[in-house]
């Protein structure tokens, strides 16, 4: 069964700026949907419409296979969960009165509630924050109390607008472990939109690539890596003093690989996967093993995809 | 685009989903009052560590009505005493929740925070009236002093009939629908204080609220009709003074109306969604 059904969903805001242009796309139940997309993309016009905060100017939604109109949209919010990225409306409240309030206005039994706010509060070792304020708490902590917010009272559907921003790793890492856990154990279908490309590549199952309101691609992680370039990327940075001894003239005559100068210090290097232990001797051989400061070999990520595809030319940019 | 997504598919995921199912009666009532009393938290907390302020700040312009009636001679005698507190009360009461509403909407919506009501099974009827709740209790020290100073001050017997309760619930939002109606169709915060002051304005010296009715001209007698606060003062002068009850409770019958109607003016025109 599909969770949503989008069909030509068109967003045209005041003075005829297009947010969405006929988005068509599908999200099964029990996906890990995420959705890519550099800044002004259309995503959160995207995500709000989905939960019926923005009406679309055309085009249509399903939500498990009922049409969302002005007397449906209503149903939305018993089968999602979705966190704003502001928590002004509850900025006066605690970690856990934010947890248990809005625990008990999704249809949750109060001690449930306060029994559930309690296991989020010591999962994500909020503890500490105790009688502050919302609107005290820095950004990540705020991140964190409105993941919490999220995953009170489970839903079949969880939406979350960049769950990771402003978090440092170690939390990073806990949030994508959890909503790859509920995933995996609630079934619980998963959307979300965030730039944190890398890591979101270890749990989305499909990915949607957004720009300027259109859909660039779509598809399974692999699938989408599958059509870009497949060449191996070597980075290679030299050290600040090779600057006098060491000319990357040499690399114009190697076959088969594209070399592209970032800086004086930097180069990169496009091979083919035959090439990289040839590739990689040459350039050691020629400046030297003392003078490198980094090499690192990459194979195709979810970030080539979305800048190749979605966010612009990577290699361009250097990035 | 390739989607290679059967891999995906979910067979158990359904049946959970369409098992979540919004409460039918009665437990549907039970569900609306949790999330009203929830609501109420939510904007006390607003307010919790600065309420005292508010009460204070809501006495000084009644005390000050009342200060400039005194000492500019216009009130001379218990009845026009009486008028003037009463209507002072009323103020407080009608103006109070609207003028609060109308900045919370405006803000809200100018700053996305709705969304977080709008992301949950809750009504804009059950926001709205939370809202008004909570301003309407921290009004009523406001307008007991009121009424309290006046008849001290101006020597205005009170003869407390317990209808005074409706008066004052139906009073508190009676405008209430206004102010909201007011914040969703204001650009921002500032033309929601202007909207305020307007309002303020004409009640103030348009209106048979401070002003007695037969003072005012007949244009103006008329437009007052127009007006719950008009009703609001007669019925609440009429619970403080013996009125007789049918007399009242056709009042209270006028508010009744004004209060539902600019509610359902208020919460059809209050979308959630900005764009």
């Amino acid at each position: 069964m599909l969770a949503y059904e989008v069909r030509g969903l068109t967003k045209v805001y005041q003075d005829n700026i297009v947010a969405n242009n006929n988005l068509s796309f599908d999200i099964q139940c029990g996906e890990f949907f995420g959705l890519l997309g550099p800044n002004g993309a259309g995503k959160t016009t995207l995500v709000r419409q989905l939960m019926g905060l923005s009406e679309p100017s055309s085009g249509q939604i399903k939500l498990f296979g009922e049409l969302l109109t002005g007397s449906t949209i209503d149903r939305i919010p018993w089968y999602v969960s979705y966190i704003p990225q502001r928590l002004g409306a509850v900025a006066d409240l605690t970690a856990d009165e934010a947890l248990r309030v809005t625990g008990t206005l999704r249809g949750m039994d109060y001690n449930r509630a306060v029994k559930q706010a309690a296991e989020l509060i010591d999962e994500f070792q909020l503890g500490y924050l105790g009688k502050r304020r919302i609107g005290q708490m820095s950004g990540g902590e705020q991140r964190l109390v409105a993941l919490c917010m999220g995953l009170m009272a489970s839903r079949p559907i969880m939406i979350l607008d960049e769950p990771t921003n402003d978090l440092d790793p170690s939390y990073r890492k806990q949030v994508w472990e959890k909503l790859k856990e509920i995933n995996q154990t609630r079934n619980t279908t998963i959307i979300l939109v965030t730039h944190n490309v890398l890591e979101a590549e270890k749990v989305l199952q499909r990915v949607g690539i957004i720009n300027k309101g259109e859909i660039q691609a779509m598809g399974t992680v692999g699938a989408l890596k599958a059509q870009i370039d497949q060449r191996v990327r070597i980075d290679v940075r030299l050290k600040a003093e090779s600057r006098d001894y060491v000319s990357l003239a040499f690399l114009r005559d190697l076959k088969d690989i594209e070399a592209r100068t970032l800086s004086s210090q930097e180069v990169l290097l496009l091979v083919p996967r035959s090439a990289i232990q040839q590739v990689v001797d040459q350039v050691i051989s020629n400046v030297g093993l003392m003078y490198v400061e980094d090499l690192k070999i990459v194979t195709p990520t979810l970030e080539d995809v979305y800048l190749q595809l979605g966010g612009g030319e990577k290699l361009e940019r250097g990035a | 685009m390739k989607e290679g997504r059967d891999e995906l598919r979910n067979p158990d995921m359904p049946a959970r989903a369409l098992a979540i199912k919004p409460p039918d009666f009665p437990s549907a009532v039970r569900h609306w009052w949790r999330a009203y009393e929830n609501l109420l938290f939510i904007r006390w907390a607003n307010i919790r560590n600065e309420w005292y302020f508010g009460v204070i700040v809501g006495m000084l312009f009644p005390i000050a009505i009342m200060i400039f009636m005194k000492f500019s001679g216009s009130t001379t005698d218990p009845a026009t005493g009486l008028y003037v507190a009463s209507g002072n009360a009323v103020m407080s009461l009608v103006m109070g929740p609207m003028q609060s509403l109308c900045n919370d909407m405006a803000w809200g919506r100018q700053r996305n925070d709705l969304d977080y009501f709008a992301a949950l099974p809750v009504t804009k009827l059950q926001v709205t009236l939370a809202y008004a709740t909570v301003s309407g209790i921290f009004i009523i020290p406001a307008m007991l002093f009121s009424i309290g100073i006046g008849s001290w001050w101006f020597g205005f017997p009170v003869k407390w009939n317990p209808v005074i309760i409706p008066v004052m619930l139906l009073a508190s939002l009676s405008m209430a629908g206004l102010g909201v109606m007011a914040g969703v169709y204001a650009r921002g915060i500032h033309q929601a204080n202007m909207f305020n002051s307007a309002v303020m304005l004409v009640v103030v010296f348009l209106s048979p609220v401070l002003i007695p009715y037969e003072n005012l001209p007949g244009f103006l007698q008329v437009a007052s009709r127009l007006l719950p606060t008009s009703y609001a003062a007669a019925a609440l002068r009429g619970s403080l003074s013996g009125m007789p009850m049918p007399e009242i409770l056709r009042y209270l019958g006028l508010l009744l109306a004004f209060t539902a109607g600019f509610l359902y003016l208020g919460t059809k025109r209050l979308d959630w969604r900005i764009d």
